[in-house]
């Protein structure tokens, strides 16, 4: 088992590392040479040859890969044009803010996401399944961003039941500091999680769904019902301890759809996280916050992808990891 | 003979296919019976309805697409299994009935140690402790024959092999020591020397534990060494029914005839010019269509019009005691007929 | 909305009805087919599907007003729905109803082209790795690894942060260079299965070179899991170019595309919601008929699928 996960997290090591050489390419790329962009006045090769030794441009490309690696590995990820001030400095602020964000939908997503799935495979292809799969369609279709538009316009502009944006109320709570702040900032959250956990929650009870359905087809069901079994113990003790498995392995897999959701979600509602950052970074054409935002992203999917391995190993008794194989007799 | 255990009449259970063929009439009017401490088998090729029977006296029959006719009746120590409120038709269930299926690793659920599984009927139907509990269970895994119980009622049921997993299904079937056992193709599964000492195994189970089974199967075999008596199935309906020996020195019903003909003997005489293995012509119709008349003249050798015509029904052959041998054939009443046709 | 316009939507209609039931009656020929009718939302989706198309192509017949038309008159911005403007105007005076239709263009062909472009690169990929294997394969699955290592919007993010504003053609290609990697894989799997198939190895028995064992053996037998990538692939990048464009670094303005016409409509939501949730609106139902007939599709061409 040791063994396994030594390898496996290798295996994550290397691929954010290939992440970050890309990374390091493309910078490059683009911004090797700070001799003025290529539809500018000409600059003179003195000013040019200064400028590429005051970046370190002149040194030769590994050299430049290693500052790089070391400086990502210190946590310094540059400094942003936009703001004017270190790009780690501005992720501490929003980092948090995201990981609320991202929690709560989390919660929304799979608190919803099993319960329609698992609902669904009980009455399979019967009304009640056609319209909620219907309804869970729907909701995958449309882009993210827009839901959130839509139940901003609804609950928030029309009914004005919850507020339309930002995190807090920065008059009355500019700091999380009282149990009234933080009501505050729930009454905040609950849209913006809304909308990026509703999403969620309909590609997740698809899957659960199918897997559900998959488990109750199962002959040891009919075993567990042919013992006298009562129907409810049958399906907490048999079906779902089955069917939830795969279900474990959407925690890691939904770090992705997270991510990305949260930059529009977050734009959408002005909520100031990673996204929020992300996206006003590049309408500013501030690469090094845009390209810091990537890292940390791939090194969230790559964590994802370490959970939901490492969850699934642990859950399933049948993967034999444990030295004992699995034999087929 | 005394009361019968299980009393089945007239049992229909049907399935409503998806492609609007029509319904499959699966199980299309089936009676017998099971006394107690016998061994009845049930016989016949797939699609004959054996399976759907078995599954029916348990109302194991998935609902949406299948169900059982009124007008069936199942009669278990004189109670009406069709009727029985669900509480207690699970009280019977794994308690006083108990089933064990073809195939043990997909009949065993894989996440949970087999220890567990076959607590939980004990749990469930006799109130016992997790630790007494237990203590049951390795006793009856040692019953069954596994070795090292107290450390095999921890393993899952990927960690054993076929054999041993038919024998956890044994155990599990026979913790609350139920009056009668309906084992579904049980060595069907297995190789060859599992299937055995799996046969054997049940066979002193019920003898030790004084229960009946009811064994189904569509290997004469399995049957011949195993059953009292046996009950031939075709096209859902119930072909032959008679004391094993009798029907094995005696088949009066075309099918069973075509059955027995067909398994390959070593002491065949050669010198009687038969080059190729004797097979019955034809296929078991599908269960949506069953054919006019008596549902195997198209591949019966002896079929005359009365059979095209007309659905011949249980008739005694007047062998032995009234009732032990009946047969579902108007060769019974008119032997003449048992003439093979050019 | 002149008699004209009216007319031609009608029509369009009807072409697209047209074409739904003869799919259906097709369908009903073939076991495939018929599996594929099985889901009560499939022929629903072919009829949007066809419909979004017609409307597309026949745009300037279907469209009464010129898309970038902003009226030099005033009083004529943020209007709601009325007979004259079908779904109102936009904050610039535009008739949001034409935008809409012309939108139909940019949009799904954008998904399309882009959509053909990261199909035929993952099935190549998918197949080259699935039949050579080896060293080959490993290569490119690595590649894949780090494909989808980063997710799609902040590599597309970053690469806009570092180069500017691309041109739309350049944001097409982009789109289809990020997405070929979950395809190459499933293409792959296909086809590593396929390898083992008794007709592979009659080809290569006859000498058969690979590249044609690939091209007339293996391609049309995986054609199942390319096919429904593509399906569910337009939808993919009609909603990220949908988030791209309402972000403001994706479809460039005056052009209309479906997702910045919702950012255009942002600004007024409380006051003139329907030029934000029009467009979304007509996403959804073509993402969503696109996904109905994606899903019917994989179920119909997998040949191991029984009944549940």
């Amino acid at each position: 088992m040791l063994a396994w996960l030594v390898r496996r997290l290798a295996a994550s090591i290397a691929t954010v590392l290939a992440v970050v050489t890309l990374t390091f390419f493309l910078i490059h790329l683009a911004h090797g040479t700070p001799c003025g962009p290529s539809d500018g006045p000409p600059v003179p090769p003195e000013v040019c040859a200064g400028l590429r030794r005051q970046f370190g441009l002149d040194q030769p490309l590994i050299v430049q890969y290693g500052r790089y690696l070391r400086a990502l590995l210190h946590g310094e990820f540059g400094v942003s044009f936009a703001q004017h001030r270190p790009v780690s400095a501005a992720f501490r602020d929003a980092m948090p803010n995201t990981l609320v964000l991202a929690g709560a939908a989390l919660l929304v997503d799979f608190a919803v996401g099993l319960a329609l799935g698992v609902y669904q495979a009980a009455r399979a292809r019967r009304f009640g399944d056609i319209a909620l799969g219907n309804a869970a369609l729907f909701l995958n279709s449309m882009p993210t961003f827009w839901l959130g538009l839509v139940l901003m316009l609804v609950f928030g502009l029309w009914l004005h039941w919850l507020p339309v944006g930002g995190m807090n109320d920065p008059a009355r709570c500019p700091r999380v500091d009282t149990l009234d702040c933080l009501a505050d900032l729930l009454r905040h959250l609950v849209l913006p999680a809304l909308t990026l956990g509703l999403v969620g929650a309909a590609g997740t009870a698809r899957y659960q769904r199918a897997a559900t359905l998959d488990v109750i087809g199962q002959d040891y069901v009919r075993t567990a019902r042919a013992k006298g079994l009562r129907e409810r113990r049958v399906w907490l003790h048999h079906i779902l301890r089955n069917a939830l498995l795969p279900f474990i392995t959407l925690v890691g897999l939904a770090f992705p759809f997270l991510l990305t959701g949260a930059v529009l979600v977050e734009w959408v509602f002005a909520w100031p996280g990673m996204g929020w950052l992300s996206v006003n970074a590049v309408l500013s054409r501030d690469y090094p916050m845009v390209t810091a935002a990537a890292l940390v992203a791939s090194v969230m999917v790559a964590l994802g992808n370490l959970l939901a391995d490492v969850l699934y190993v642990v859950a399933d008794p049948r993967i034999g990891v444990r030295g004992e194989a699995s034999s087929v007799g | 003979m005394s009361e019968p255990l299980l009393r089945v009449r007239d049992l229909k259970t049907y399935f409503v296919t998806e492609q609007g063929s029509g319904t499959a009439r699966a199980v299309d009017g089936v009676s017998f019976e099971v006394y107690p401490g016998e061994t009845l088998g049930l016989v016949g090729e797939s699609g004959c309805g054996k399976t759907v029977t078995s599954l029916s006296l348990l109302r194991l029959i998935p609902e949406p697409p299948g169900h059982i006719r009124p007008g069936s009746f199942i009669e278990f120590e004189g109670r009406n299994l069709l009727t029985l409120a669900p509480r207690e038709l699970r009280a019977i269930r794994g308690n006083q009935i108990a089933m064990i299926f073809q195939e043990p690793l997909t009949s065993l659920n894989p996440v949970l140690t087999v220890g567990d599984q076959i607590a939980e009927a004990a749990i469930l139907h006799q109130g016992l402790t997790r630790r007494a509990a237990r203590r049951r269970t390795i006793d009856m895994l040692r019953l069954v024959g596994i070795p090292d119980p107290a450390e095999r009622v921890d393993h899952y049921p990927h960690q054993m092999s076929g054999g041993m997993r038919q024998r956890v299904m044994i155990a599990m079937a026979l913790v609350c020591h139920p009056k009668l056992l309906i084992a579904d193709e049980p060595t069907t599964a297995l190789d060859v020397t599992i299937q055995a000492q799996i046969l054997e195994l049940l066979d002193r189970l019920q003898v030790e534990l004084g229960m009946a089974v009811l064994l189904i199967t569509h290997d004469l075999g399995v049957v011949a060494g195993a059953a009292d008596r046996v009950v031939v199935m075709y096209a859902g309906q119930v072909a032959e029914q008679a004391p094993t020996g009798q029907l094995f020195a005696r088949p009066l019903h075309p099918y069973t005839e075509g059955l027995l003909a067909s398994v390959p003997r070593l002491d065949a005489p050669a010198a009687r010019g038969r080059t190729r293995l004797h097979s019955i012509p034809g296929q078991v119709p599908a269960a949506t269509a069953w054919p006019e008349g008596c549902r195997f003249h198209p591949r019966c050798p002896y079929a005359w019009d009365r059979c095209r015509q007309e659905e011949p029904p249980l008739l005694d052959a007047g062998t032995g005691e009234p009732g032990a041998h009946s047969v579902r054939c108007w060769l019974l009443t008119d032997p003449r007929r048992r003439r093979l046709h050019a | 909305m002149t008699v004209g316009t009216w007319l031609a939507l009608a029509g369009v209609a009807v072409l697209a009805l047209i074409v739904a039931a003869e799919v259906r009656s097709r369908a009903k020929a073939s076991a495939a087919g018929r599996r594929f009718l099985r889901y009560p939302a499939a022929v629903p989706g072919i009829f949007v599907l066809a419909f979004v198309v017609a409307v597309a192509v026949a745009a300037p017949l279907v469209a009464p007003l010129d898309p970038y038309a902003i009226p030099h008159v005033e009083g004529v911005a943020n209007l709601p729905p009325s007979l004259h403007r079908l779904l109102g105007t936009d904050p610039s005076g535009r008739d949001v109803y034409s935008r809409l239709v012309y939108g139909a263009r940019i949009s799904l062909g954008i998904g399309a082209i882009a959509m053909v472009l990261a199909v035929t690169l993952g099935a190549a990929v998918g197949v080259v790795a699935g039949y050579f294997r080896h060293r080959v394969d490993a290569v490119l699955m690595r590649l894949v690894d780090l494909g989808l290592a980063m997710p799609r919007m902040f590599l597309l993010l970053m690469i806009v942060a570092l180069w500017g504003q691309i041109s739309l053609a350049n944001l097409v290609l982009l789109i289809g260079f990020t997405g070929w990697f979950a395809t190459s894989r499933v293409v792959r799997a296909e086809v590593l299965s396929l390898r083992e198939r008794e007709f592979i190895a009659a080809a290569r028995a006859l000498g058969t070179r690979p590249a044609r064992v690939v091209w007339r053996h293996v391609l049309p037998n995986a054609a199942a899991p390319i096919i429904v990538s593509a399906a569910l692939g337009i939808g993919h990048v009609m909603l990220l170019e949908a988030s791209l464009s309402f972000v403001g670094i994706g479809v460039p303005s005056p052009q209309p595309s479906w997702g910045n016409m919702i950012a255009d409509g942002a600004p007024v939501l409380a006051t003139a919601p329907w030029t934000s949730t029009f467009p979304g609106l007509a996403i959804a139902v073509v993402v969503m008929a696109l996904n109905a007939v994606g899903d019917a599709l994989r179920d119909a061409l997998d040949p191991r699928k029984e009944s549940a």
